[in-house]
Order: C-alpha cells, then sequence, then structure tokens
C-alpha cells in the first residue's frame, strides 16, 4: 500500500465516528457533539505526533494501520457517539403501549427476489467461460448467494421494529411510520443486492493489483454507504420518537 | 388502533383479548382479514410474545379467528356471524351492571356511557 494510503485510511476511520453522529445529530437537532469532536481531534494529533516520531515505516506496518483504524474508531464511538444517542432517546418520554393492527408487507415490485438469482447465474456462468477451476474463485459467488437468500428474511425482520402508535395525531404517526419501513426497505434492498451482486461478479475474481485497488475502494464505499444507511435509520427513528412524544420537531 | 393501559388492573393478556374482540366486533379487522404477526404486535406494544400468542389462541378458541400455517391468523367470525342467545346477553349485561355499581357508578351514569358508547357504535 502506499504512504498515502497508510496516512489517510486510519485518519478517515478516526473521523468516522464524528462524522457519523454529526450527521445524526445535524439530522435530528440534538446538540452535545463537542465531547466526540474534542476527543477526535486529540486523536488525530496523536496519530500525528506517532507518524512524525516512529517515520513512515512503522505506519506501512499492516498491524500497526490496522490498529490506528479500529481501536480509536470503536473507543470513539462507542465512548462519545452511542452515549449521546442513548441519551438523547432516553430523554424522550416512554412510548405509549398502542399499536395499529394493520399487517406489514415488504411492499417491493414484482419479482423483486427473483431477477438478482438470475443475475447471479447469469454471473456464475461468466465466470465459468473466463475459465475459472479453483474452489477459491467460486468464494465470491457462494457469499453473493447466500446473501441473496438471506435477503427476504432479513428485510422481513426490519418489519418486526416496534412502531408504537400515539400522539397528538396517530394517523399522520402512522403514516410518517409506514413512508420510512418503504424508503429503508428499498434502500436495504438496493445495498444488499449490490453488495451480493458486486462480490459474485467475475471481476473480483480475477482482479489484478488494480482490480484489488477498486476492490478495496468498492468494499470501503459499501461499508461507508452502509454506515450512512444505518446512521440516517437511526435519526429517522428518533424522529418519529419525537412526533410520538407530541414534542416539536427541531427547527419548529 | 389498539391500546394498553399500564395502569389498569387488568393484566396484558386480558386488556389484549378484549382489545382484539372489540376490534373485530366493530369492524376495524374485517372477515378474511389478518391480525398482525404476533411479533409485530408483541414489538409495537412493548409486551411479550408469549401474551400476544396466549390472547390470539384464546380468540381462536372462542372462535373468532383461525390460525393456518404460513397464511397467519385470520378473522373468520365478524359482527353479523353466530350471534349469541338473547338470555346470554342478557345476564352479561347484569354482570356489567353489577360490576359499575359496585364501583361506585349510578344508574343516570351507566345510561349516559351506554348511550355514548351505542351512539359511537351506530356513527
Amino acid at each position: 500500500m502506499s504512504p498515502v494510503f497508510d496516512v489517510l485510511f486510519p485518519a478517515l476511520m478516526v473521523v468516522a465516528p464524528a462524522a457519523f453522529t454529526g450527521l445524526w445529530c445535524l439530522w435530528t437537532g440534538v446538540g452535545g457533539l463537542r465531547p466526540l469532536l474534542l476527543a477526535t481531534l486529540g486523536t488525530l494529533l496523536a496519530f500525528g505526533a506517532f507518524g512524525l516520531l516512529l517515520g513512515p515505516a512503522w505506519l506501512a506496518r499492516p498491524w500497526v494501520r490496522q490498529a490506528w483504524a479500529l481501536v480509536p474508531l470503536l473507543a470513539l464511538l462507542w465512548g462519545f457517539g452511542v452515549p449521546l444517542l442513548r441519551r438523547a432517546t432516553r430523554s424522550l418520554p416512554a412510548p405509549p403501549k398502542a399499536a395499529s393492527l394493520r399487517p406489514r408487507t415488504l411492499a417491493l415490485f414484482p419479482g423483486a427476489f427473483l431477477w438478482p438469482f438470475a443475475a447471479w447465474a447469469a454471473l456464475l456462468a461468466a465466470l465459468l467461460l473466463r475459465g475459472a477451476t479453483s474452489p477459491w474463485a467460486f468464494l465470491g459467488p457462494a457469499l453473493g448467494l447466500a446473501g441473496l437468500v438471506a435477503l427476504r428474511p432479513l428485510l422481513r425482520l426490519g418489519l418486526l421494529e416496534p412502531e408504537p402508535l400515539g400522539g397528538p395525531d396517530p394517523g399522520a404517526l402512522a403514516e410518517a411510520y409506514a413512508r420510512f419501513r418503504l424508503r429503508r426497505t428499498r434502500l436495504m434492498y438496493a445495498l444488499m443486492v449490490a453488495l451480493a451482486l458486486g462480490v459474485s461478479s467475475p471481476g473480483v475474481t480475477f482482479g489484478d493489483a488494480a482490480g484489488g485497488a477498486a476492490g478495496a475502494a468498492a468494499g470501503a464505499a459499501f461499508g461507508a454507504l452502509g454506515a450512512l444507511l444505518g446512521t440516517w435509520c437511526d435519526a429517522q427513528r428518533y424522529l418519529l420518537r419525537l412526533q410520538l412524544s407530541g414534542a416539536p420537531p427541531p427547527g419548529a | 388502533m389498539l391500546r394498553l393501559d399500564p395502569n389498569a388492573p387488568e393484566p396484558f393478556g386480558e386488556q389484549l383479548r378484549r382489545g382484539l374482540r372489540r376490534a373485530i366486533a366493530e369492524g376495524d379487522v374485517a372477515r378474511g382479514e389478518a391480525l398482525p404477526p404476533v411479533r409485530q404486535l408483541a414489538a409495537d406494544l412493548g409486551v411479550n410474545l408469549n401474551t400476544v400468542a396466549r390472547a390470539y389462541r384464546d380468540l381462536e378458541r372462542e372462535g373468532l379467528v383461525r390460525t393456518a400455517r404460513g397464511r397467519g391468523t385470520r378473522v373468520v367470525a365478524d359482527r353479523d356471524a353466530e350471534p349469541l342467545p338473547a338470555t346470554d346477553v342478557r345476564a352479561r349485561v347484569r354482570d356489567l351492571l353489577a360490576d359499575a355499581t359496585l364501583a361506585g357508578y349510578t344508574a343516570r351514569e351507566i345510561r349516559r356511557i351506554f348511550h355514548a358508547e351505542l351512539e359511537r357504535r351506530m356513527a
């Protein structure tokens, strides 16, 4: 890996909790981000000092790079980001024990769970045509197939997310839940199908050095999109709980 | 909408059973329509899965719903089906009147509540 990657990758991972928690705060109107920002700044300064004192050779060592990428990420996320979200959610009144009697459905387009299997079969055929023989060549397609098989059960799990009704206008709240559920289902569907077909493509199996870098970039992009989707869902859940409590929305 | 009252003396299971019966009787869930899956209703109401499952079983014993594997729980009876014998209804009304009187309600107040509920049902 290049020296730029050795610096940029851990630095981005250090900044990630503040970036995503900041997005959550922006969407929900909740404050209290300062301790996380200060801790992130302190960690970045420590990383800079480490790099300057020990030199680029140390940063190039995989275990050093991974340690700087993962330890601060987890510490900042669980030490500052998650507690901020929990404090904000706990400050809302407990939801009433009231619910709609309408069953919920996935509401995707017809054939939504069929065409990805056809696309996967086409990718597998392309892989065989390119002359794949090693069992390792089929690891990606196997993981992709497992993802496609798990797609419907995983999306159905999302339907079981609690949707307690109440507040000043339960009808409007039920509509807001339905809108959120539909968007979340569609976004998760798109992400999971793209990921399953992406890892099944022959380009991943036969990738050379450049292909490997592109694969790493695509993996990072999927991770970032997943985190973005999770953050957006958490923000929407908070806003729905706010609507349930009857409190005015942020900025009102 | 189904609502449970955490401060009511009745346990959640009983409140749930009564609430579901009322929803079926008032046509909120029509004959042939499905009730929400046990897990969904338990998550929404914040109660144990077994509480909802027991309420569904009680309704099935009463002949109001039927559970089929893979098809969920569907309403099989409605307000027009299999009316109770008039003597049963009278006995239930007498029991209800006794309960309300013992709870301190006057005859005038009980009549007002009855009228309000009947008006709401017929609206």
